[in-house]
Parts: structure tokens; sequence; C-alpha cells
């Protein structure tokens, strides 16, 4: 499965580095941090809500929080964005408890062939939309916990330092996470009329 | 009702979109008013922030109190842990004017020339000498006897790893004596280690650093000694490219989709289509769907479509009048066809380049993957060998080597080796059980904290950080179990065996131990330790 992974170079984490610790002493350049993930953070937010005044709005509360708990922040070698991450997941899930709305799955389509890759399925359209049926079936933790790894493109990395947990347990959850994500393909294939029986048209790349 | 809507391929606000909700000025005015009184809001709202502050207090009087203390004196270089447990000397009485050898009972064979001594006036010794001696065999004695292993080599510091080590002194009427300039003890050491870069290395204590005295006799008839090494396999660890390899491979974007103009006969049913004349399309390959190019449908300039919407916003589903139907999008936004065509094929351009390039990325992970299994192969192939070679030689290999070399001087020698181990460095916090000045107080009292590794025979100090309080600065090996010493001046031995170690890291004695009855006793509880079954642990 092909991974567009998000890079950051050690040079630009030791310069961001030297940022925060600039912004810990002076909140005014916090700007400039303000400035590097806002829309990172927006496009984030909004991909889960799909409503900009209300992803404005939490961004708004993303920002406001890292600002107050920035003399908190300790470096964990990842970019300062995982931390950002970490304070909007929560921000996002506080949404989805007041609000009682529907959670919104965003993905590009190339992601979701991705996926199919990663739980061993080919392309065809059957097997797409049977992993958008699993997709119901899991719970909105799985759900993030997917679309961090899938469609952010984190690396074990990030998401543990997101998840606040060790690489390997992200490693770990990762697999079973996917391995749950199969036998629940398996349970939908097994069901009749729930998936094309015929053999489908091959989506050629060329 | 499904528990999640799913956007596919759905366009995000644009960045002008972002940016216009974007406004630092207004979170910086939000961020001062909530700092201003998020202080007083806590302390209004949980009162054991009072309790937190008198504990703050407290401890800032307790270092105020702490760094008041006078600076510990300069420590001593040689420093027993427990120095009634110390490793005993060998007592041996001889005349000087005749050579004599002496075999003491691990093996070690001392041969002394003929009027080899003077005393401190420069005069030959002639009443009767007494030879002491003592040997420090594994970590397990260099600790016991508290000599220090850090070897400073044209201001690098490394730490001496031991093929064997001893202790020689001489001494006539009760004072000591020394070996004449030109006069040279011969040792045969036995030894279990049989490594060929060891040298040996004079302990001066004046200096407080191990001298380069030479190398040992017995290098070149060695030969066992240079077995090869256990074969390296560095990318086997490499988990991540063990498991993702193929993941840096990009796959290309979608295929751009093709673009055309076609008549709707029912444009009008929809809001998004209405009014528009000669809308431009692109279209979605999906399967089960006709390609109208393919099958000869398109162009056609008479062509007349039907649309409806199919499951995505803003994407609809063409069926032509005359049979066929296919999925298109709407290019809204399109300036001309020509532009959108031009715009397409600059596209389609780029899509086909990105393809080759995929193509080739993906030919050179198959081939890595190939090589990465054949270099395993090989691996394991070299390995099997090499521990079959190792078995063999383990068979016929009797339990050391007689090492032959010269002392100078008197005192402490040992055949040592520079060591540059690989080890991971951290700073850490010692205490024990809740006393966390515990580290504080083993640094006023000059006490040396040392760590021994089983697999290699030497003891490695750990550094005080100097302005840190109770911190020290360790190096130690991951994979080993370590083990860590220490002791204080009421002569209770500390210890703590680790592996596991996190960043955050506190190292925290259990037990204080004191019982020995004499320095064998404690060497043995040192070496149940090592063995990993020490008590309380």
């Amino acid at each position: 499965m092909a991974l567009r992974k998000r890079s950051i170079s050690q040079q630009e984490m030791q310069e961001e580095y030297l940022l925060i610790e600039e912004a810990k002493k002076n909140p005014a350049r916090f700007g400039l941090i303000y400035e590097r993930y806002y829309q990172q953070i927006f496009l984030f937010v909004y991909k889960r809500l799909a409503d900009e005044e209300n992803t404005a709005d939490i961004c708004s509360q993303v920002f406001l929080k890292a600002m107050l708990s920035l003399k908190k922040y300790k470096f964990q070698g990842v970019p300062f964005s995982a931390w950002l991450y970490r304070i909007a997941i929560n921000e996002i899930n506080q949404f989805f408890r007041n609000t009682k709305s529907q959670r919104v799955i965003s993905m590009e389509g190339k992601d979701l062939m991705d996926m199919a890759e990663e739980v061993e399925e080919d392309h065809s359209e059957a097997n797409l939309q049977s992993l958008l049926k699993t997709f119901q079936r899991l719970s909105p933790d799985e759900i993030q916990f997917i679309e961090l790894r899938f469609f952010e493109k984190m690396s074990f990395k990030e998401l543990a330092a997101v998840y606040s947990i060790t690489e390997n347990n992200a490693k770990v959850r990762m697999y079973r996470l996917i391995n749950k994500m199969k036998k629940l393909m398996l349970d939908l294939k097994m069901k009749q009329g729930d998936f094309d029986l015929s053999l489908p048209k091959q989506d050629s790349q060329h | 009702m499904s528990k999640y809507r799913i956007h596919i391929d759905k366009n995000p606000p644009s960045k002008a979109r972002i940016d216009a909700y974007k406004d630092f000025d207004s979170l910086h005015k939000q961020y001062q008013v909530h700092s201003r009184y998020e202080f007083w809001r806590n302390l209004y709202r949980n009162p054991r922030y009072f309790a937190v502050l008198v504990a703050l207090i407290s401890v800032s009087v307790l270092v105020y109190q702490s760094s008041l203390k006078t600076p510990s004196t300069e420590s001593a270089f040689i420093l027993p842990p427990i120095p009634p447990k110390d490793i005993p000397l060998l007592e041996e009485g001889l005349r000087p004017q005749e050579a004599q050898s002496f075999t003491y009972e691990n093996g070690t064979q001392i041969h002394v020339p003929a009027n080899a001594f003077i005393d401190e006036d420069n005069q030959e010794v002639s009443g009767k000498v007494e030879l002491r001696y003592r040997e420090f065999r594994d970590a397990a004695d260099i600790f016991i006897a508290g000599i220090p292993m850090d070897y400073d080599s044209a201001g690098k510091s490394y730490t001496l790893e031991s093929a064997g080590m001893l202790e020689i002194l001489a001494y006539s009427a009760g004072k000591p004596v020394y070996l004449k300039e030109e006069k040279t003890l011969e040792v045969e050491y036995f030894s279990p280690y049989k490594g060929v870069d060891y040298n040996v290395y004079h302990l001066d204590t004046v200096e407080r650093n191990w001298n380069f005295e030479g190398e040992d006799l017995l290098r070149e008839s060695l030969e066992e000694s240079k077995f090869p090494d256990r074969p390296a396999l560095e990318y086997i660890l490499d988990r991540e490219a063990d498991t993702f390899l193929t993941r840096n491979v990009r796959i290309p974007n979608q295929k751009p989709g093709r673009v055309f103009q076609i008549a709707l006969s029912n444009a009008a049913d929809y809001t998004l289509l209405s009014g528009k004349q000669n809308l431009i399309w692109e279209y979605i390959q999906m399967p089960n769907f006709v390609d109208p190019w393919e099958d000869g449908l398109l162009p056609n300039a008479a062509a007349i479509a039907r649309a409806k919407p199919y499951r995505a916003a803003g994407v609809f589903l063409l069926e032509l009048k005359g049979g066929g139907q296919f999925v298109a999008r709407p290019l809204l936004d399109a300036q001309s066809f020509e532009v959108a065509l031009a715009e397409y094929e600059e596209k389609l351009v780029a899509y086909k380049k990105a393809l080759i390039e995929y193509n080739a990325q993906k030919e050179l992970a198959k081939k890595k993957l190939v090589e990465r299994e054949a270099a395993l192969k090989a691996y394991k192939d070299e390995l099997a060998a090499w521990e079959a070679k190792t078995k063999e030689r383990d068979s016929l290999a009797t339990s050391g080597v007689y090492r032959r070399f010269i002392i100078k001087k008197l005192g402490i020698n040992q055949l040592g080796r520079k060591l540059e181990y690989p080890m991971m460095q951290l700073k850490v916090d010692l205490s024990f059980q809740e006393d966390s000045s515990f580290g504080e107080r083993l640094a006023d009292q000059g006490r040396r904290i040392s760590l021994i590794h089983p697999e290699i025979n030497t003891v490695f100090s750990c550094k005080k950080l100097e302005g840190e309080s109770g911190k020290y600065m360790i190096r130690f090996d991951p994979r080993s179990q370590n083990l860590l010493c220490v002791s204080d001046k009421e002569e209770n031995l500390y210890l703590l065996n680790f592996r596991q170690i996190s960043t955050n890291l506190r190292m925290k004695f259990k037990n204080r131990e004191s019982s020995f009855s004499d320095h064998a006793s404690l060497k043995k509880h040192l070496q149940n330790w090592l063995d990993k079954i020490e008590p309380n642990n």
C-alpha cells in the first residue's frame, strides 16, 4: 500500500522547536505557529464536520487551548502538529457529544483504494462498497485511528504522540484494527445479496 | 440511518476561504483574558493548590539549605564500596638477591628477577622482601576493590575492558620498596579472555589515570582469538522497513477524466445545470459503465444525454439517447472548452509521467525486496556456519589462555582494551525507596555510582551532573541486564537490576544490604544479582 507521507525535515523540526520555546516566553510569537498550522488543522476538523462555521469555532478553541497550555508542551521528536491534532481530536469528540450530530468520514478515492490494499482486497467496486459498509461497523475511536493513519498519513511515531502511547502499541493497535476489518468484510461477503457476485469490470489505470 | 456520512473526493474549502476565518489578533486577546485569570481561577476552584504552594515553598527552603552545605572534599581515587570487605592481599616472602617465581591459586605465575628492588632512598634492598598480591578477575572484583576503569587518552574518555588485572606491592621492614628502572616482573596470567587487542596499563594514582605500558607478549600465538565475530544483521532490526517496504512507492493521482461537451435533454431538472448552455463535463471512469470513446459513442456532435445524480454530490450518470451510460462531473467553473481541454491534456501528460515513475519505483521496490530476501538467506547461511564453527571451537577450547606480559611498575596493572561501546546515555534520578534526596546525598559523600553489565568485564562509573540535584549520567546497554551498584558511607550496599528503560528515568533502589561476613560473601551476593537471582526484586 502506498502512503503519501507528510514529512517535516529535522532542520524544520529544530526551527519549530526554537519557535515554540520563543512562544513559551512571548505568546505573540505563537502567531507564526498559528499561521503554519491553521489551514492544516482547519482541514482536519472540516473533514470530520463538513461544516465551515463549526470548524472555524473548533479551530479557535484548539489554538486557544494550545496557547494556554503551551508551557506544558514537551518536545517528543515529532512535529508540533501532533500535539495540535490531539487537542483537535478532543475538541471534535466534545462537539459530537454535545450536538449528537452525525460524524463525517472524508477521504479521497485513492485513500480508499490504499485501504483496500491494506485489507488485501482489490479495487473492484463491490469491494470498495464492502469497505465503506465496514466503516459503519467501527466505533468512532477506531474510525479516528484509521483516518489519522490512512487519510492523514501519520507515521506510527506521530500516532503514538497523538494518543500518548508507544510506537509499538500504535502498530499493534493498527494491526488489530486491520484484522477486525478483514473479518467484518468477510462477514459481509458471506451474506448473500449484500455484494455483487458478478465479476467486476477491472478499473484499468491506463 | 448509517452511523457515519461518507464523503469521497469532496472538495474542501479553498485556501482563501480558510484564510478568511484566520484571526490571530482575536485569539491573542482571548488568550490574554484567559491567562490573566487562569491562575486565580484554578486557585479558587481547587484549594489544594494552596497545599501545592506550601509544598513548593518548603521544597525551595530545603533546596536553599542544601545549597548552603559545604562542598564535599575530593573523593578517594581507589574507593572500595565496603572497605572492610575489600579483596585481601596474599603475602609471600622472598630473598631479593635471588630470582624467584610464584604460582597463585588461579594459575597466575610471577617471575621476579634477582636484585630487582630499591627503597625510597634509591638504595638496593638487601633484607627480606614481602610481596603482596591480589587479582581482580571479574567485574564484581573490580567493583569490590573500587578500582576506577575510566581512561583518558589524549583528552578522549574511554572505559577499559579488562582481560585480567592484578595488584602487586612489595615491602621491606614494613616500608614500601620499588622496582629498579631496568628490572621488570614477568607475569603469566591465566585469563578466560582471548582477544588480541589488549594492552598493558598501569594505574597512576597520582595522575588519576591509567598509563599505557606496552603490549602483551602472547598476542601472535593466540590463533583462537582471531575467531570471526558473529555476523551482524542490522536490517533485521528495522521493523518498519521489514513490514512496510513498499509504502515508499507513491501511487500517482487518479487518471484525469476526459473533457467533453454534450447537450442535455433534462438540464432544467437540476438547479446546478439549468440555464447553462454547452456545459463542459469531465468523464469519470467507473467499472460496469461504458467508455463512450472506446465504444464509439463519442465524439458525436448530435449526441443528447439525460442526466441523473450519481452517488456523490455534483456527479451525474449520463444516459445517451442512443443507449449507453457513464458517469461524469460538470465543470461549472471552466472558462471554455478549449481551456478545459488544454488543462486535461496537461494533466494527462503529468499522469502518464507519474505512472512511468510509479512503475519504475514499484519495480525498484520489488527488486529491493528480492535483494533483502537474498541477503537474509545469505545471512542465515553465514550465521549457521558461524554457529557450527563456534560449537566446534567451544567443544575443543580450554577455559582460557595464558597471557604473558611485563610489569614495569608495582601497583595495579591490567590487560585492558579501550571500550567505545555503543551505549545509551541517559540522565537518571536516583532515589532510595521514597527518599528522593538519596542521589544528592551520595554525591555529597563522594560515593561512586557503578554500573556492571555481565557481558563486559569492566565497571562503568556514572557521572554526577553538576547543578542538577541528584541526577547522574549513566551509560548502559539497553539489551543487557545491567546492575547499578552503590554504597553509602555507612557501608550499606544498594543494588538495582534493570533492563527496560523509559526516557523519563527514575532509578529507585529498594533495599539496603549490609550483612556480609567477608569479601567472598559480598562477591557471591553480587554474582547472584548478576545471574538474575537477586532477592527482593
